[in-house]
């Protein structure tokens, strides 16, 4: 049974590679999963549980404003907030033990999902409390510090001197929230309070709030909770309008009392991760997948999940799968044109064999028919073009150049049960066939040769040309060559390592020679290259007159070039065999299928959150990439990095 | 396209022995060793000057002055240049390569100032031959000094073959020997001089399918050749 038998894709995330994922987010973006204040983010020793980063991390949490006290919006404390591990869980599920509130085992479609929180709070000990009573004492003077009516205006300030003197630390110790500014001398501060947010107590009085002041600490007041969760996922909606609809069912703090605080967060908990985390990550998979996806220019492609299978997508054996039809595509590619020569790139391919056991991280599959609408576009839209640079074919007196283009068109393509993909009898349309030869015409000198009459002497030689005559004639051969070729590719997954970045990559290798049948040409070619090499006289301007000089031009190329009785044959071999137009055609053919057919070209690692500095990017390693073909479809499986 | 065509071989028409052009050449034997020099004349104008040693120690092989090469050199080969050495029993031809000629040459004896020639191009004398290689087909006029009148008849090459042979006609006091004569194309004319001559030849006629004449395919077809 075939991966693609009720769909045109077919992508499955096993669990371990998941976890493996999150677990290189979680070392390199520490920051997305650990939270706290300024003071935290200073002293890390602070944090509940100590974060492991990967090297080039310096930021380890993300700064949030203190916690402030209800009813005293002067005062807040440090806090930090967690999420330490983290594990989700396929069916059937024998990782992560259910507790029972969670009707273990788990269902089948359905996913777990485990956390652990811990969060810390930075409230005062009870030693450390009477040393902020004044501060409270001092603040609530300041309050009562307002005008009554009729008074003249006047605004008054805190004292920032009294305010920490008040205290035992210095002022600089406490955190004021505020705006200080220097003053006109340049060294002293004034404290300047924000402008309150109330209304003004009398006509255009203002009443300063005070700054907040941040109760230092020097421990957080540690607690951590483990958090389990069911869930499932569907796709919803008539084709062309699908959503993915991934959402929790039920949610379990572990052993948090009273029953009804722990009810309470539970139901708060799954509120916020059904309706506002989930809600935004269904919307974003579901625009990202299901509506029209541009290739940046090249074309679209629009997807659908596949109704034919029971579930879709699937969560069994330990996989969370996806089974994704292509309904339609459109490639709208430049031409692409395949040449010779060019510089190649510093890259050595070497073969990376798997050093993981079990199931592959991720499984993907293209069917047959859809690899096959691919290869058709890209064959549509692919010229190749053949130059080959003028060369000396025969001594020094002949030299060819040429210059072909043909396109493919036609052919038929099969996946072999052995890890091939046959492509049959592909016709080769020629564009151009240009072939330029150039002669450089020997002596012809009248008399041919001296003749001697003995005692009266011999005739000196004039010649017609001498020195370097190079003749030029092109013959442009009308498309009418039929030729086809057959070949059979193989995918090839190399890991190829460069100064520029390493990478993946899987291309398809040719096996074996390309056969290339010339079937026709026309009988034509004689007239032509009657025609080509008469032009060429007729170019050296000659009189007429002299009949046998220009027969001896023709009678001297022909005999340089060798050309018989039968012109097509000479043609034939003159073109695919001295030129060495079959090898350019195998070349390129070659390098078509290994580059446009670039099956995957993957940096490795694989960044999936860009740098956002002081943000490191987050890269994720792979560590294995096999491809093959069956007579259904090609697979395509790789391993994460641990 | 780089080819250096002699365009004036193939439409000369005309020839005098008194005027080299190209596809003609006197040759002459100078039977006494020592210095000689050569003047080249384009009508009454020296143009090129050369030095020639008679040596009998000099190589058994006739030496062959391209008068276009003098005149290109146009210094005199004395004090110092190199000149031409020829062996006493061999001829020296003189001729025009290329470009359109019209030269005579004179040699004196270089001790014997300029008093009296020892050759003259303008006037062939005994023991001179005069040569031409005809290439145009069609019916010639061979005149001696406007009197003794001959006709010579080039024809196309038969086949492939090229001829090994030249044509000999005597230049006698009674006229040409023979007075018609046939030669192929490219087949040297040799016109051995027994009286003082200067003889010219004009083409007079062309064969009647020239020009425009339908030339023979380049490449037979495999079905011609079958």
């Amino acid at each position: 049974m075939a991966f693609t038998d009720n769909s045109d894709f077919y992508i499955a995330l096993h669990e371990d590679g998941i976890n493996t994922v999150v677990k290189h987010v979680m070392r390199q973006r520490p920051s997305l999963f650990n939270y706290g204040t300024a003071l935290v983010q200073a002293k890390p020793d602070l944090l509940c549980e100590a974060i492991e980063a990967a090297p080039g991390v310096t930021q380890l949490i993300t700064v949030q404003p203190p916690l402030p006290l209800l009813g005293a919006n002067n005062f807040a404390l440090n806090y930090c907030f967690q999420l330490t591990n983290l594990d989700i869980e396929f069916h059937p599920g024998n990782v992560i033990t259910l507790p029972s509130e969670l009707n273990p085992p788990l269902g089948a479609q359905h996913f777990a999902f485990r956390a652990r929180a811990c969060g810390g709070l930075g409230c005062p000990s009870k030693n450390d409390r009477p040393l902020f009573d004044g501060l409270f004492d001092l603040d609530r003077f300041i309050l009562k510090q307002t005008f009554s009516p009729g008074s003249p205006s006047r605004s008054r300030r805190s004292n920032p001197v009294a305010v920490a003197q008040a205290l035992p630390f210095s002022a600089s110790q406490a955190a004021f929230q505020g705006r200080r500014l220097t003053g006109s001398g340049g060294t002293i501060q004034k404290l300047v309070p924000p402008i309150s947010v109330f209304p003004p107590v009398i006509g255009t009085e203002v009443v300063d709030v005070p700054t907040t002041h941040v109760f230092p600490t020097r421990a957080l007041s540690c607690f951590c909770l483990e958090l389990l969760a069911t869930g499932q996922g569907h796709i919803t909606g008539p084709g062309g309008n699908q959503k993915i609809n991934i959402e929790l069912d039920d949610l379990e703090i572990v052993d948090l009392a009273p029953e009804g605080l722990e009810n309470s967060l539970e139901c708060y908990i799954l509120l916020v991760a059904n309706k506002v985390v989930l809600e935004q990550v269904n919307e974003a998979i579901s625009n990202t997948l299901f509506s029209l996806i541009q290739l940046g220019g090249s074309g679209s492609l629009k997807l659908s999940a596949s109704t034919a299978v029971p579930n879709n997508p699937a969560i069994e054996e330990n996989q969370f799968k996806a089974f994704i039809n292509l309904d339609e595509f459109s490639l709208d590619i430049p031409p692409i044109v395949v040449e010779e020569g060019g510089e190649e790139p510093e890259i050595t391919n070497t073969e990376r064999p798997r050093s993981s056991t079990g199931p592959f991280d991720l499984t993907a599959a293209i069917s047959k028919e859809s690899f096959i609408r691919f290869f058709e576009s890209i064959r549509d839209n692919t010229t190749f073009d053949i130059t080959v640079t003028p060369r000396a074919i025969i001594g020094d007196v002949v030299k060819a150049g040429a210059r072909f283009v043909f396109h493919l068109d036609n052919g038929s393509i099969n996946f072999g049960a052995n890890n091939t993909i046959q492509i049959n009898e592909l016709d080769i349309k020629w564009d151009v066939l240009q072939v330029n030869l150039i002669i450089d015409l020997p002596k012809m000198c009248v008399p041919p040769f001296e003749i001697c009459v003995p005692g009266l002497g011999c005739t000196p030689q004039v010649c017609v040309f001498e020195g370097e005559n190079d003749i030029p004639f092109t013959l442009n051969i009308p498309a009418i060559f039929t030729s086809e070729v057959s070949i059979d590719l193989r995918p090839k997954v190399y890991y190829g390592i460069s100064p520029a970045g390493n990478k993946w990559l899987i291309q398809l290798e040719p096996i074996g020679p390309v056969d290339i049948d010339i079937i026709d040409i026309s009988d034509t070619i004689g007239d032509i290259l009657d025609n080509a090499i008469q032009t060429a006289i007729d170019a050296l301007g000659l009189p007429s007159v002299v009949d046998e000089i220009l027969d001896a031009i023709i009678d001297t190329i022909r005999d340089l070039l060798d050309i018989g009785d039968d012109v097509q044959e000479w043609i034939k071999d003159l073109v695919f065999d001295i030129l060495g137009v079959e090898l350019g055609i195998d070349n390129l053919l070659f390098k078509f299928f290994t580059d446009e057919f670039k099956i995957l070209d993957l940096a490795d690692p694989v960044e999936v959150l860009e740098e956002d500095a002081p943000l490191i990017p987050v890269r994720i390693p792979i560590e294995f990439i096999a491809a093959k073909v069956n007579e259904h479809e090609m697979i395509i499986e790789a391993d994460v990095e641990k | 396209m780089n080819a250096k065509a002699n365009r004036y071989i193939l439409t000369q028409a005309s020839w005098d022995s008194g005027r080299l052009t190209p596809l003609a050449s006197v040759m002459h034997r100078f039977q006494e060793p020592g210095q000689y020099q050569g003047i080249v004349l384009h009508g009454t104008e020296t143009v090129g000057l050369f030095d020639l040693v008679v040596d009998e120690k000099s190589p058994e092989a006739q030496v062959n002055i391209d008068l276009e090469a003098v005149y290109q050199r146009r210094y005199a080969q004395t004090g110092g240049g190199n000149p031409f050495v020829v062996n006493p029993r061999q001829p020296t031809a003189f001729y025009v390569a290329r470009g359109r000629g019209g030269y005579a040459v004179v040699v004196y004896r270089s001790d014997a100032g300029r008093r009296a020639a020892e050759f003259d191009s303008r006037e062939l004398k005994d023991g001179d031959v005069f040569t031409l290689t005809p290439i145009r087909r069609g019916i010639y006029s061979a005149t001696n000094k406007g009197a003794a009148k001959g006709e010579i008849q080039v024809q196309k090459r038969k086949g492939r073959s090229i001829p090994t042979q030249p044509v000999i006609i005597e230049c006698t006091e009674k006229g040409f020997k023979p007075e018609k004569a046939k030669a192929e194309f490219s087949q040297p004319l040799f016109y051995v001089i027994k009286t003082p001559s200067r003889i010219t030849i004009q083409l007079e006629q062309q064969p009647d399918d020239e020009p425009g004449s339908v030339r023979r395919r380049s490449t037979p077809r495999k079905k011609e050749a079958a």
